[in-house]
């Protein structure tokens, strides 16, 4: 917290990122299953790049989010994510996807868990 | 200070808010996508001191929104902060090149995002007090030669202010290795000295547009800090070095083709002073190879001498210490 802040207002700041805070735990449901739907997206023939972009924009949203709200472990694990699909969309046809596969589900697992303690 | 935030994410949007408000910034504005942030600039009755663009938005993106802020008259000097997750140099260029100043990397660190917008603040207020300045000057006064005049709308031309961020936000991240090279033009003394403001700032575009062209593949921001003196910082092993960049400055720059202004001279010359680097000791922020690129320069020009009556002298100092 900065220095530069008196005691009332670093308190209202404290709270007021409490309340995001609690509303980022309340979306984490919504979060998950919209990434389930894209990763069954993932699994159909010729839908990859579609499910890839799809899942990039919401692991972005997520990686600049997670980290200032108190999970960096969401925010690295979406952050790795979102490096991942940029390397491969940047690469050869047809998308190798099984690696992108592997860090939705790690990063399902670190959402899951902290849905579990809301 | 009133301030703008574009995020197409409310919760972003929201912590921002929370941050900016808790030390004292509390005249707030928030759009949630490009297109509403152009709405509410059109509707805005008073106008904007600072703007805050996430850079990865669906639709109009940050940058894009950038540039058309840069295209409106009141917001040519406004403080554009980019909001971003991610440290890629493609983007960051790409933001500075549409006008960016600075810009802060989600996750927030609070004092980080707070002294960004400090920055801004102070840069806001300078720029109104500059141009008030300018205002109630005599309009025959020219801008004194030593001065840096700002160069518009030519590729990788930013202010010196600018320059320096973006110095520094590279030197902080080790995005690529940093190399500066200072770059004098004399004959633009001449230019100075028989022309309006108009007419030299033309010729200084055009001059610019020659450095900008010369320096194209090395990622390089560039700065026009007065005395016919350009400072450019880029990827240390992409500039070309001194003797292809004079040769190519002498080439381009009378090329025959190129008219700059019908009383103005056209037989330029150009000096390339050795690249400067920062040094391995050298902390982060510490911006002293910038002062050694224009070191190199006095020094190349001073070797020059004994077959040069010209002497650059009246060059003003510009300090880059940490």
């Amino acid at each position: 917290m900065s220095s530069m802040m008196s005691v009332a207002p670093a308190t209202k700041l404290e709270s007021g990122i409490a309340k995001i805070r609690e509303r980022f735990i309340l979306s984490l449901e919504d979060r998950a299953d919209e990434f389930y739907d894209l990763l069954e997206q993932l699994a159909e023939p010729g839908e990859e790049e579609f499910a890839c972009t799809g899942i990039r924009a919401k692991a972005h949203k997520l990686h600049g989010l997670a980290g200032t709200v108190g999970f960096p472990r969401i925010g690295a694990l979406a952050a790795q994510l979102e490096n991942h699909i940029d390397l491969i969309i940047a690469g050869p046809r047809p998308l190798e996807v099984e690696f992108v596969k592997e860090l939705l589900n790690a990063l399902l697992d670190e959402v899951e868990s902290h849905q579990v303690d809301a | 200070m009133k301030i703008l935030v574009v995020d197409d994410d409310d919760l972003i949007r929201e912590l921002l808010v929370e941050i900016l408000s808790a030390h004292g910034y509390e005249h707030i504005v928030q759009a949630d996508s490009g297109e509403d942030a152009l709405r509410k600039i059109q509707a805005a009755g008073e106008a904007f001191d600072c703007f805050m663009f996430d850079i990865q938005m669906p639709g109009m993106d940050g940058i894009d929104l950038c540039r058309e802020v840069r295209g409106m008259t009141p917001y040519k000097q406004t403080p554009v902060v980019m909001i971003t997750a991610m440290n890629n140099r493609d983007y960051i260029d790409r933001a500075f090149s549409a006008g960016a100043t600075d810009y802060v990397t989600k996750p927030f660190d609070t004092t980080e995002l707070i002294t960004r917008i400090r920055l801004a603040d102070r840069l806001q207020a300078e720029t109104r007090r500059a141009s008030e300045a300018a205002t109630s000057a005599a309009t025959t006064v020219k801008t004194p030669y030593s001065e840096a005049v700002p160069v518009k709308e030519i590729r990788g031309f930013v202010n010196s202010a600018i320059l320096e961020n973006y110095v520094l936000i590279n030197l902080e991240q080790k995005q690529f290795p940093l190399a500066a090279v200072a770059i004098h033009v004399p004959e633009l003394s001449v230019v100075h000295s028989g022309s309006s403001e108009d007419e030299f700032t033309f010729v200084l575009a055009d001059v610019a547009e020659v450095v900008s062209d010369v320096m194209v593949g090395a990622q390089a921001f560039m700065a026009y800090i007065g005395s016919g003196v350009f400072l450019c910082v880029g990827h240390r092993n992409k500039i070309p070095d001194e003797d292809t960049l004079q040769s190519d400055l002498l080439i381009m720059l009378n090329d025959p083709d190129l008219v700059y202004c019908a009383d103005v001279q056209t037989n330029f010359s150009a000096k390339v002073g050795q690249r400067a680097t920062p040094k391995l000791f050298e902390k982060r922020g510490d911006l002293r190879f910038l002062d050694r690129a224009l070191e190199n320069l006095e020094a190349a020009e001073q070797a020059d001498v004994a077959n040069r009556s010209r002497k650059f002298t009246g060059r003003k100092k510009v300090s880059f210490a940490a």
